[in-house]
Parts: structure tokens; C-alpha cells; sequence
């Protein structure tokens, strides 16, 4: 039986398509790592000169005499105006964001007034707001938010009553908020800006106010699955954006892929933690191609007699080409991660990987350190089902039909459908019973760290039972039809 | 002799065609079997069955004792055997096919495999990929790798296609001292009936999915018990009336005559009663093809 994995094995490895799927896969992690260190550094002045000539053009279109137009000209001049003064600063700078937030507050208002008394007054607060962009206080404009909102605050708690029927606790939910972000920044040292710590700031902000907003609605009644997913994600990313702050980690820090794992690492980190996602493909690939040819192949060149007349029965010789694959498959996982590892360390610096993975544990509600092997380890078994599974698809095509094309194409298109059968598993009542399909299921990372699964009759050992069973049937027919298989003349 | 293959009245229906119909077959220790037919006739088939490589409808084949669909590996474990074509694995190298196949068995080493490659003449070209083989190097390397385990029972399917006519006394040699020397016993199928005589010592012969003859190389050259005799003469003209027995002019001096061998004297003597001169009378030799085309009627496939 050894003997017969050894066999299959040698085959493969002297057969090119799998060197040639290497070889694109290298290609295309250069080009990803390549392109991203490019358009990460390539960020530039938002508002080129095109801009401004645009708006010039316009408004010489427009009678700003004419009471119809007024409106329009004032708004196209604000943006003209907020455009040039945004010429001054860069993409990236504190003013910049400022200067975008306030010209409704100090640019609109001069414009409107053009013409009329109030326009010195205008102009006057108009430049004192420019100079103090140019002075570089970003402390005064926070200080001068931070009073607003007191103000707001105040006005809320001096009400007797609520005139629209919301509580006062509901009210005072966002200027609260917006409260701790502004004693946050003066705290911690952390101006205005597109950088890293200024998007934690803002998902801070975000996920605070949806936690406070499914808090209230917990008061009056229990929340739907839904938003018991929707109230745990939120935790999630306040959870992190905390740990950020709290570590005061610097900007050469990334949130990877922070929408759907919630990972923080340093960029090598995060390069390497996403191989499956990124890379999936070409693993997905390999096995494909690999598991689909690995009986057809045989039968279509006629080889396959040369291995049925050995003193071997034909069940063990299939389950030998399995195994084989299943070896391939560990194969790929191992190159990948090793691949993702080199480029990583090359384009961030191998030093990066003395860092450890961030990741939130959903039930003790905190964010969590491991090592990077550790995690890469953990995903790449929850993910493992799905690769078999789709390999064990092909394989079986392969022995069913005798087609190494349709082998190789019918599960890639599945991977495809898979998309779409799940959207329907989720999200649409009528078809519930697809929960029953194995895609739903074969993906365990949805699972990991005790996060809730996308619906909600669904458990692990749900998954895991529909994946094994779906295994079974295919493995089972393949040896049922193959021990049948009669080697045709040619 | 102890038989290493016995076939018993396959049958084979593939949709609503019947291609094999109580076909018998039996090989012994030291024999060498041709197994000859037209094209389509169910040479393949057979071998198939014999092999496992389809299912039987009825009827058994034995190996070795040991019936090929209930006990298939042990009754294909002494078997060598190259169907078809010898399909090898194109992308890797002669030794490399054969160091495969070394691995399935367990008294196969590398000096086996170095046997082997020196008794089919490859040495120079055995670390080539088999993709740049000549079809006549392929089919050394099929031998190669159908007695690499040292079986007892070899079935080759059209074995000399593809060898130059050097490449087939080689294999005939070859095949001879295996039969004798190891005492295998072989079962060809083959269409080239004039270099099947050379090798075999019994023939059978297939026509539409029917054993149509089995005997001895020399009992298949005979039509209805008879052998046929060459007489040379002065002249043949006017000996179909000197002798009521049928007869067949071949030339002006040579004639061809069906007989018994006790009806020579009487048919020698009427002739030179007659004043023929009489040079030769010899026993023809009649090819196997010959034989073959007089038993099935032509080559025809139907």
C-alpha cells in the first residue's frame, strides 16, 4: 500500500503542471506584495490642478446674480475654495481632514454672504480659521468640537421633557461618544488624519455607538440572531481598536484584513496570515488539477491497465491515489505558507515575524496573543475540510466520468455556485434546507475563536458531520464505480 | 506439465453484441500459445477477461488455480502480460517505469531490473524518457516490465508490433528460453501470422468470438487430416486427366495435390504410366497464413 502512495506520488512529481501552477502562484505573490507596497506609497495630493480648473470653468457658466443659480454657485465656489485650500496641505496631513469637515462652518457661510454686510465678518472668521491651519493647533479645533458637543450635552440634560418620544439616555448615546473621541485625541496625542490611528479612532466610535444603540434596543426586546452577530462583531472590533490605543501601536502597524478576522499584525504578519484567502486559489488549483486527472489521465492514455494487472485489489489502488492527493494537498498548504513567508519577509523585513498574531477570542471577549505559526496552524485546519472536500470532488469526477477536463472544471465552477448557495442558505428563508448543502459547511473558520456562525440552527459539529458525510458518500462511490470500471478497447 | 491458464467457455456480451461466445483456452507449463484472429474478433476481449481487466458474463478463467474474479491477487500475481499497446508513462524515463513497477512486487530488486534491461537490449537508451522511444524500444520496455517479477504465465497482445525484424527473432529467441529455460508459459495474440509460426508450438484460432481450432503448430497446417505434397514434372500438361483427385497447377512444371501419405505411390506411378518425367515430390510448405486463411474464410469482420 506504501508502495503504491510512493507510486502515485512519482508520478505527480514528474509530471510539469504542477510545477507550472507553482510558478504562476510565485508570479502573482510578487506582483500582490509588489503592488500593494505601490499604491500604499503612491497616495498623493487628492485635488490636482484638473479639479480646480473644472470648477473655474463652471462658474464662469453661472450668473451668481441670478436668484435660480445662487445656490449652485455658492456650493460650487465652497468646493472650489475647500479645493484650493486643500492644494496647501497634503492627502495625509491633520488639516486637510479639517479643512474638508469645516467648510460648511467657516467657508460656505463667506461665500453666501458675498456681497451683502455679513461678508466681513465671514472673511474675518474665514482667516482666522485658515491661519490657524497654518499654525498647526489641531488642539484648538478639537478643543472647540469638544465644547460643541458639551454644549449639546448640556442642552439634552436641561430637557424636561422629550418632545419626539426618545429617551434621554438614547439622545445622549452619540455626544457621549463623540465626547470620549475628543478627550481621547488631546489625551493620547492623536491629530486629525487618514493614518491608521485616526481609522482605530473612528471604528472606536462606530462600534461604541452600535454596542450602545443594541443595548438599548436589549432593554425593550431580545435581539434577533442577526443582530446578536451584528452586536458581537462590534464588540469585536471595539475590543481591538482598545488594544490598539492601549499599546499605542505605531502607524507601520496594519489592521489586516480587518473587516472579516479582526487580525492585527505588522504588515509581514498580515501578509502571511492572509495566505489562505490570498492564496487559496492556487491551492485550491493544484489539488483540483492533481485529483482530477490523477484516475482519468490514466485511463485516457491507457496506462491504467499497466497498474489494474498487478496483484493489487482496485479499491486499495484508488484509496492509494487519494492518499497521494491528500499528501499533495499538504504539499501545497506547506509551499504556500513557506512562499507568503519569503516574499513577506523580503518586501517587510524578516524582523517582522518576531511579532505575534492578534486575535480576538469572542468568548472571553478579549483580545488574545499567539503566535503566528500557532495561528497559521489553527486557520489552516479550519479551512482544511473545504480544500478536501473539493479535492475529493474532483477525484471523483474523475473516476466517474474519465474526463480530466470536466474533472478539473466542474469543481472549480462549484467553488464558484458555492458562493451563491450560500448567500441563499443564509439569507433566504425558502431555502433553508440548503443549510443541509456542504458549502454552507465546509468552511470551519467561521467558527474559530468561539465567533457565532453566519446562521443560527448551525454548530460546528453540525458542519463537521455534513462534511464527513458528503466525504463518505463521494470516496464510496468512487470505490463502487471504479471496482466496476470496465477497460474499454481502444 | 502443470496448466498455468485455463479459460472455460467465456462469454462476453457488451450491449446486445455477443463478442465472446464459450471461448476455451488453456495454456501449460512451457507453451507457447498463438492466439490468432482477424481484426475484431476478440483477441483483446479475451486477454482482458483473462486479466480481470473486464467482467466475465459467465464462464471461468483460472490461474495458477485460483479463479482471477474471486482470488485476483493471487491469481495475477505470477502474471506478466502487455495489452494493446505497451502504454507506459510517457513523461518519465525507461528505468524510471520500470523501478515503478520493481516497487510493487516483493522480489524484484535492482539487479532484477538490470536483468531485465540487458535481456531486452535497452541499456543505452534506458534513462531516456519513454516519450522519445521508437514504438519498437516501447514494446522492449513492455517485455521489459511484463517479466521483470519473473512470472509464470506471459501475455503478450501483439507483441511484435513496431520491432524491426531484427527486434523479433530477439524477442522469438527471447521468448523461447523463457518457455524452456524458466518453463513459462506464454499466450501471444497476434495478426502477424508468418512470425507467430516461429515462435509457437500450438496455435488457437478466433473468428467472431469462436475458437475455431486448437492444435499443435503442425496439425493446424493440415486441411481435413490431409498434408498437401508439391510435385515437380516435364510438363504438366493433361495431368488433371491422369489423376481424379483434385488438383492444383501451379505452374507448367509444378503441380500442388491434397493427399494422404499412402496415396502418393499410387498417384506416382499413374504418372509415370503416363510418361511424366517426375523431378520432386515433396511435402509443400504451407504457411500458417495460409492455414489461417483457409479456416476462416478471408479476413473479415462482421
Amino acid at each position: 500500500m506504501i508502495n503504491l502512495v510512493k507510486n502515485e506520488l512519482t508520478k505527480i512529481f514528474h509530471k510539469k503542471t504542477l510545477y507550472i501552477i507553482l510558478i504562476v502562484a510565485i508570479g502573482f505573490m510578487i506582483l500582490n506584495i509588489v503592488m500593494t507596497k505601490y499604491f500604499e506609497s503612491s497616495v498623493s495630493n487628492y485635488y490636482g490642478q484638473e479639479d480646480l480648473s473644472y470648477y473655474n470653468e463652471v462658474l464662469n457658466q453661472l450668473d451668481k446674480n441670478d436668484p435660480y443659480y445662487k445656490e449652485t454657485y455658492t456650493s460650487i465656489k465652497t468646493q472650489l475654495e475647500t479645493a484650493k485650500l486643500n492644494q496647501k496641505y497634503n492627502y495625509d496631513t491633520w488639516q486637510w481632514k479639517v479643512v474638508n469637515e469645516n467648510s460648511d462652518k467657516y467657508i460656505y457661510p463667506m461665500i453666501e454672504a458675498e456681497g451683502t454686510e455679513k461678508y466681513e465678518k465671514a472673511k474675518k472668521d474665514f482667516d482666522t480659521f485658515a491661519q490657524r491651519l497654518e499654525n498647526g493647533d489641531w488642539k484648538s479645533f478639537v478643543q472647540a468640537e469638544l465644547n460643541d458637543v458639551k454644549n449639546q450635552i448640556e442642552e439634552i440634560e436641561k430637557q424636561e421633557y422629550t418632545a419626539i418620544g426618545i429617551s434621554k439616555d438614547i439622545q445622549l448615546i452619540e455626544p457621549n461618544i463623540r465626547k470620549q473621541v475628543l478627550e481621547m485625541r488631546l489625551e493620547k496625542d492623536i491629530p486629525y488624519g487618514n493614518d491608521n490611528k485616526n481609522f482605530i479612532i473612528e471604528q472606536w466610535e462606530q462600534s461604541k455607538r452600535d454596542i450602545a444603540n443594541y443595548k438599548e434596543t436589549e432593554k425593550t426586546k431580545a435581539l434577533t440572531y442577526e443582530e446578536k452577530i451584528s452586536k458581537q462583531n462590534a464588540e469585536a472590533l471595539l475590543s481591538l481598536c482598545e488594544y490598539h490605543l492601549k499599546n499605542n501601536l505605531d502607524e507601520d502597524i496594519s489592521l489586516a484584513d480587518y473587516n472579516q478576522r479582526w487580525n492585527l499584525a505588522t504588515e509581514a504578519d498580515s501578509s502571511l496570515i492572509n495566505v489562505f484567502t490570498d492564496f487559496g486559489l492556487f491551492i485550491t488549483i493544484a489539488i483540483v488539477v492533481i485529483a482530477g486527472t490523477i484516475i482519468s489521465e490514466e485511463f485516457n492514455k491507457g496506462t491504467i491497465k499497466l497498474l489494474l494487472v498487478r496483484p493489487y485489489k482496485r479499491a486499495k489502488i484508488l484509496i492509494a491515489k487519494f492518499i497521494a492527493c491528500i499528501v499533495v494537498l499538504f504539499l501545497a498548504y506547506i509551499v504556500t505558507v513557506i512562499l507568503q513567508l519569503i516574499m513577506g519577509g523580503i518586501t517587510n523585513g524578516f524582523g517582522n515575524y518576531i511579532g505575534k498574531a492578534m486575535i480576538y477570542n469572542y468568548k472571553t471577549n478579549a483580545v488574545e496573543e499567539i503566535s503566528t505559526i500557532k495561528y497559521l496552524i489553527i486557520s489552516g485546519i479550519a479551512i482544511l475540510p473545504q480544500y478536501i472536500l473539493i479535492m475529493t470532488l474532483a477525484f471523483s469526477f474523475s473516476v466517474i466520468f474519465v474526463n480530466s477536463p470536466l474533472a478539473i472544471a466542474l469543481p472549480l465552477l462549484g467553488m464558484m455556485g458555492a458562493e451563491i448557495i450560500n448567500e441563499l442558505a443564509y439569507h433566504y428563508e425558502k431555502a433553508k434546507f440548503l443549510r443541509f448543502f456542504v458549502t454552507p459547511n465546509w468552511k470551519l473558520d467561521i467558527y474559530l475563536f468561539g465567533k457565532l456562525p453566519e446562521f443560527e440552527p448551525i454548530s460546528l459539529t453540525f458542519s463537521i458531520t455534513i462534511c464527513v458525510i458528503y466525504f463518505v458518500i463521494m470516496i464510496a462511490t468512487s470505490i463502487f464505480i471504479f471496482k466496476r470500471k470496465e477497460i474499454k478497447n481502444i | 506439465m502443470e496448466t498455468v491458464l485455463e479459460c472455460k467457455n467465456l462469454n462476453k456480451k457488451i450491449g446486445k453484441k455477443d463478442i465472446l461466445n464459450n471461448v476455451s483456452l488453456e495454456v501449460k507449463e512451457g507453451d507457447i500459445l498463438g492466439f490468432i484472429g482477424p481484426n475484431g474478433a476478440g483477441k483483446t476481449t479475451t486477454i482482458k477477461l483473462i486479466l480481470g481487466l473486464q467482467k466475465i458474463n459467465s464462464g471461468e478463467v483460472k490461474i495458477n488455480g485460483y479463479d482471477i474474479e474471486k482470488q485476483f491477487e493471487k491469481a495475477i500475481e505470477r502474471v506478466g502480460t502487455i495489452v494493446e499497446n505497451p502504454d507506459l508513462y510517457l513523461y518519465m524515463s525507461g528505468l524510471e517505469n520500470l523501478k515503478i513497477i520493481a516497487r510493487l512486487y516483493k522480489n524484484v530488486d535492482e539487479k532484477r531490473i538490470e536483468e531485465v534491461i540487458k535481456l531486452v537490449g535497452l541499456e543505452n537508451r534506458i534513462k531516456d524518457k519513454v516519450s522519445k522511444y521508437s514504438l519498437g524500444m516501447r514494446q522492449r520496455l513492455g517485455i521489459a516490465q511484463a517479466i521483470l517479477h519473473k512470472p509464470n504465465l506471459l501475455i503478450l497482445d501483439e507483441p511484435t508490433n513496431g520491432l524491426d525484424p531484427e527486434g523479433i527473432k530477439q524477442l522469438r529467441d527471447l521468448l523461447t528460453k523463457l518457455a524452456k529455460e524458466e518453463n513459462m508459459g506464454i499466450l501471444i495474440s497476434s495478426h502477424n501470422l508468418a512470425e507467430l509460426e516461429s515462435f509457437c508450438n500450438k496455435i488457437s484460432i478466433i473468428q467472431n468470438g469462436k475458437i475455431i481450432e486448437t492444435s499443435s503448430l503442425e496439425d493446424a497446417k493440415r486441411v481435413k487430416g490431409k498434408i498437401i505434397y508439391e510435385i515437380e514434372l516435364d510438363s504438366t500438361d493433361g495431368v488433371d486427366k491422369i489423376i481424379e483427385n483434385e488438383i492444383n497447377i501451379i505452374d507448367s512444371h509444378i503441380i500442388k495435390i491434397n493427399l494422404t501419405k499412402e496415396e502418393i505411390p499410387e498417384i506416382v506411378s499413374k504418372l509415370v504410366n503416363e510418361n511424366k518425367k517426375i523431378y520432386k515430390v515433396c511435402e509443400d510448405t504451407i504457411s500458417l497464413e495460409d492455414a489461417f486463411l483457409k479456416k476462416t474464410g478471408g479476413n473479415v469482420i462482421d
